[in-house]
């Protein structure tokens, strides 16, 4: 039983009620670690989605999408809202065995979907919140699941061992290099379709020719899904 | 032209800077001295030296770099602990900046490093260098007594590519049981130079140039090159005059490398700074100019 908390939601349940407990904020580099975790353990044969629903990344939605329609050859999850859902460290056969290992138990809560002011809140499940996935576990932990008859999958990514705050912070300060410029006048400087320079894939080395700034990201592949998401080139 | 989202460290040894964005800070110049053939050494066992001759080629040395305000610092090479201890003796007080300590011998280079250390020259001299062949008795000699600057090279045996040269430095690529750059921070070392090892054309000697950017990337830590030694390995035969074109090619090589970012370029010989310095000089101006609203 793993539980999975969108956005930095706190809840506190019985121990004996699951075997994985964790948050998820975005749906790309972390929703690819919760499927890389999953996938590495065959006991884990249900996945319970709870907490609130973030407006923009709407992760919680993102993982109900791919497991219903999985994703397509560009790696980008089908059928979903989501600003940037593309799984780029994750091998096809991945996404496979997530959708056949796992059933998807919706517990979110999305009366609370909004543009969210503060950045990266921290919440307190309400009561009722509490008592219904609290509830919900106990009725599935009645349920006897044997584990998945297949090996692991090991999903080994160089972006995706990184620490998750150096992550976090990489991508936050790419965005950051990325929409810097379109807060310039159209005037004060170039305004080109240029795209990145790749200067290294494998450590995630690439150069912003606009402002000629060579920056470190986690997943080179992920880096230009943000910017074209970003400022529209 | 570019500048690095991650921090880039200056390190000052010897009274020169090393490390920073390109083109906003000047390139250092590092020239050999005592290297194999060199004709001011009449004997590389005991260290015997032309002194005329020494004198002259350093008072020229000396003139180019006060010319062209070009940061620099030298490399001496010795084959003998008698010789770097002669060697150290000639120069420490002929000519001011940092001085890199090399040689092909574990056993002289830490003879350097101890005749230095007697000689109160630590905060001058870098360790050439932190490598992939340390032995764990050089490894021991150095956390016992260690030099407060050192380079850290980045060449790899089983691979030399970018990857190769990075994993080397970040990891020990299986062949260490750590990354060069974590097991000389662990020795204790304060400043750190990294080098990302040309050796020949024919062994992807251009990848250095890439690497020093993923380097500066990474690390943050002064980098540089010596891409002279592609240009020793270079086949000029079909040219009409080989001896001319690579002095041509080996001058170039060091604006090639500062355009890549290179903090440090060693560009051989320093009979050479004649040429390489204004070379330079040029490159760090036109460098500094392209980058002024960067």
């Amino acid at each position: 039983m793993a539980i999975v908390i969108i956005g930095r939601g706190a809840v506190d349940v019985p121990p004996h009620l699951f075997n994985i407990k964790g948050i998820l904020k975005t749906e790309n580099i972390g929703l690819e670690k919760v499927i890389a975790n999953i996938v590495s353990n065959p006991t884990i044969r249900v996945l319970v989605v709870c907490g609130k629903e973030e407006f923009g990344h709407f992760p919680g939605e993102a993982i109900q999408a791919l497991k219903r329609n999985g994703m397509d050859e560009h790696h980008r999850i089908i059928g979903t809202r989501s600003a940037i859902p593309f799984l780029c460290e994750l091998p096809p056969e991945a996404v496979k065995r997530f959708q056949d290992q796992v059933e998807v138990v919706d517990l979110l809560d999305i009366s609370h979907v909004q543009e969210l002011v503060a950045y990266d809140p921290i919440y307190e499940f309400d009561q009722g919140s509490r008592e219904r996935l609290i509830a919900t576990l106990i009725e599935l932990s009645s349920g006897h699941y044997q584990p998945f008859a297949a090996e692991p999958v090991m999903v080994r990514s160089k972006a995706l061992t990184g620490e998750g705050t150096r992550i976090a912070k990489e991508l936050h300060l790419a965005s950051d290099e990325f929409i810097s410029p379109m807060l310039r006048l159209p005037s004060d400087g170039l305004n080109t379709d240029m795209g990145l320079i790749l200067i290294s894939e494998e450590f995630g080395v690439i150069l912003e020719p606009l402002q000629g700034l060579v920056l470190s990201v986690p997943s080179v592949e992920l880096a230009l899904r943000l910017r074209t998401y970003l400022m529209g080139v | 032209m570019f500048k690095f989202q991650t921090v880039q460290r200056e390190v000052l040894i010897g009274g020169v800077k090393f490390g920073g964005q390109p083109g906003r800070r000047r390139t250092v110049l590092v020239g050999s001295l005592f290297y194999p053939r060199h004709t001011v050494v009449r004997d590389p066992q005991k260290g015997l030296l032309d002194e005329g001759r020494m004198s002259e080629r350093l008072d020229r040395y000396l003139s180019v770099a006060d010319s062209c305000q070009c940061p620099s610092a030298l490399m001496l090479y010795a084959e003998s602990c008698e010789a770097a201890r002669r060697y150290l003796e000639a120069v420490c007080d002929r000519v001011p900046g940092p001085l890199f300590l090399d040689s092909g011998s574990a056993e002289v280079r830490l003879a350097f490093l101890r005749q230095a250390e007697e000689m109160g020259l630590l905060d001058r001299v870098i360790y050439n260098t932190i490598n992939a062949g340390l032995s764990p008795e050089e490894t021991e000699a150095l956390r016992s007594s260690p030099p407060r600057n050192a380079v850290v090279l980045a060449f790899n045996p089983r691979g030399d590519d970018v990857k190769g040269r990075i994993y080397m430095l970040e990891s020990g690529d299986e062949l260490l049981p750590q990354g060069l750059v974590e097991t000389a921070e662990g020795l204790d070392i304060k400043n750190l130079l990294l080098d990302v090892a040309v050796t020949s054309p024919q062994q992807n000697a251009g990848s250095a140039l890439r690497a020093i950017m993923v380097a500066k990337a990474k690390w943050g830590l002064p980098t540089g090159c010596a891409l002279h030694n592609a240009v020793e390995c270079l086949d000029l035969g079909g040219t009409d005059d080989p001896k001319e074109a690579r002095r041509h090619v080996d001058s170039s090589a060091v604006a090639v490398s500062m355009m890549a970012g290179a903090d440090y370029v060693v560009y051989g010989p320093l009979e050479y700074a004649k040429r390489t310095m204004p070379v330079a000089t040029f490159t760090d101006l036109m460098l500094s100019q392209s980058v002024h609203d960067l």
